[in-house]
């Protein structure tokens, strides 16, 4: 199991970020508790990492 | 001419023989000395002689190993390999003692006869069982240890159907039989392996070589190799495999399904080639990780080689070939299947590693080498004549090399052309190391606007996945089975979504 989980959680990090979800984080009109659904730690995790993203590069992605 | 005219050669004749009272050592000189004696020239009819004694202990399954070393022996010291019709000739004499002695049918039959009588002597061997190699050295029928018998059958028979002024060659009940007591009855894991080694494409330095004539190749790729019966998929081995691949390889070339290149590499020409339905089924089933790999490459390569006439249904080939690779990961979560879900994975990944160019070949076998011989390779841009100094190793592939003319020029891959002495490189040349290139500059490359707004960058199989909430849930969910415990391994290590 643990061997299967890693292998779709690289294949979803080798995916270019889902704009969807990318979207709803940037826009921020959905409850927060709705965006970083914590039910699923896998799609948590993936959101803070676009969350990170954008802190990184907030100017680039303000410009978009 | 009498064979008593000559002194001794009647009893080394019977010393050689495996009913002599004389042990293996001795019997070896006595065929040693005799072959030495028919090799003289006053010794011609008598070859001749012996040629036929020989034969007839083949088909009586007798001293077989003996008699084939020395019917080797005559004809390749005692005749002439010419394609005149010469009374001295290879082909001459192999004419006359095929209409005699059925050759083909003859080594057939006696193998069938030597496996019998073998199988029949292990049955009572309490250490007996397929992986116990030291067995193969015990003479267990005859004079001769077993793997000596089973390779000079096996080489004997080649000799005589690949010889090329005279031809002979396996039928289809001979192949069969071969297949049946070397692969589905192999008396030795071994043996299995020699056989499929055997019977599967030989490089060469011009078209690659195979035992099976190509009149015969349907039959034994439709009846024998995509006949679960008869290969067993499930539990398939890497020269299984190769096997099937060959023959799959070649059989679609012969059917024009295929155009195939140098080093056996194709393009795929019709998509409803020989094969398909098999390979997926080996996909599905194959325990062995190494072969399920090959098997993988393959299915990848048959949806990304695609010849230029099927240049407009690409993109849909593609999307379709994501879209079934999805409907595993699926599939495998509404069943609670790993196993399938792992394929899904694995197949798309190598899919997305093929369409950026990534050669699997390259991180295995060649990867070792990259920091040996290292070259200067000069590479310059047409039409501005930018040159650029490259480092790589004489070891590393031409496929490696438009890699790093890519990040050099700060160019896709597919965005440039590679030229070398007049011609363009072909992506299908990619494998191709340097230093079997026989070239190491300087290179040209041509930037092609096309290709740039073609596959490089407006399509990607992974924007498809990427692009659609469905499959996006679907990994979530898959992933979800694990919300507790393994999280804390990608916290560790994890990295951030890509951008196209």
């Amino acid at each position: 199991m643990i061997e299967t989980v890693k292998l779709i959680w690289d294949l979803l990090m080798r995916l270019p970020t889902n704009i969807n979800i990318k979207r709803k984080i940037y826009q921020m009109e959905d409850s927060w508790d709705k965006i970083f659904d914590a039910k699923n730690i896998y799609r948590l995790l993936y959101c803070l990492q676009i969350v990170e993203d954008f802190a990184y590069d907030r100017e680039k992605e303000r410009g978009k | 001419m009498k064979e008593s005219d000559f002194y001794c050669v009647t009893l080394l004749w019977e010393l050689l023989l495996d009913d002599s009272n004389v042990n293996t050592h001795i019997a070896e000189l006595a065929l040693n000395a005799l072959s030495s004696i028919l090799k003289e020239r006053a010794c011609q009819k008598l070859k001749r002689l012996y040629l036929y004694k020989c034969f007839e202990k083949l088909k009586q399954h007798e001293s077989v190993s003996q008699c084939i070393n020395l019917v080797h022996f005559i004809l390749n010291n005692a005749y002439f390999n010419t394609q005149l019709d010469h009374e001295n000739a290879i082909g001459t004499i192999l004419k006359e003692l095929d209409k005699q002695f059925s050759i083909v049918e003859s080594i057939v039959a006696d193998m069938e006869s030597y496996h019998g009588k073998v199988k029949a002597v292990l049955s009572s061997q309490k250490d007996y069982n397929k992986a116990n190699i030291a067995l193969r050295d015990k003479p267990l029928v005859g004079k001769y240890n077993y793997h000596i018998n089973f390779n000079n059958r096996l080489v004997f028979l080649e000799f005589m159907i690949t010889y090329p002024y005279y031809v002979m060659s396996l039928s289809e009940k001979h192949i069969e039989r071969l297949w049946h007591i070397n692969v589905v009855d192999a008396l030795f894991d071994f043996d299995n392996v020699f056989f499929l080694k055997w019977i599967s494409r030989r490089p060469g330095t011009g078209e690659p070589m195979f035992v099976v004539d190509k009149k015969e190749v349907p039959y034994f790729f439709n009846e024998i190799l995509c006949n679960k019966n008869k290969l067993d998929y499930q539990h398939l081995t890497h020269d299984g495999f190769f096997c099937f691949d060959s023959y799959f390889r070649l059989i679609n070339q012969l059917d024009e399904k295929f155009k195939v290149g140098k080093s056996s590499n194709f393009k795929v020409v019709d998509l409803d080639f020989h094969g398909k339905k098999q390979l997926w089924d080996m996909f599905m089933v194959c325990e062995n990780r190494e072969t399920l790999d090959s098997i993988v490459n393959l299915i990848v390569e048959c949806h990304l080689k695609l010849d230029e006439s099927l240049s407009e249904k690409k993109t849909q080939i593609w999307e379709d070939f994501t879209s079934k690779c999805m409907g595993f990961l699926k599939e495998g979560n509404e069943k609670k299947n790993d196993k399938l879900i792992d394929r899904g994975v694995l197949l798309l990944m190598r899919f997305f590693d093929k369409f950026e160019g990534k050669s699997d070949h390259e991180s295995r076998a060649v990867e070792q080498y990259r920091y040996m011989h290292p070259i200067n390779v000069i590479v310059i841009l047409k039409p501005t004549n930018t040159p650029k100094t490259i480092q790589i190793s004489y070891f590393q592939t031409l496929g490696t090399l438009r890699k790093k003319i890519a990040e050099a020029f700060g160019l896709g891959i597919n965005e440039f052309k590679l030229h070398a002495k007049g011609n363009v490189i072909e992506r299908d040349e990619d494998e191709l190391q340097i230093n079997q290139y026989g070239y190491s500059g300087p290179f040209v490359i041509h930037r092609v606007q096309a290709a740039a707004t073609t596959e490089s960058t407006s399509f990607h199989p992974k924007s498809i996945v990427s692009s659609s909430p469905q499959y996006i849930d679907l990994l979530f969910s898959l992933l979800s089975s694990d919300n507790a415990g393994t999280i804390i391994i990608f916290i560790q290590k994890y990295s951030p979504p890509t951008s196209l």
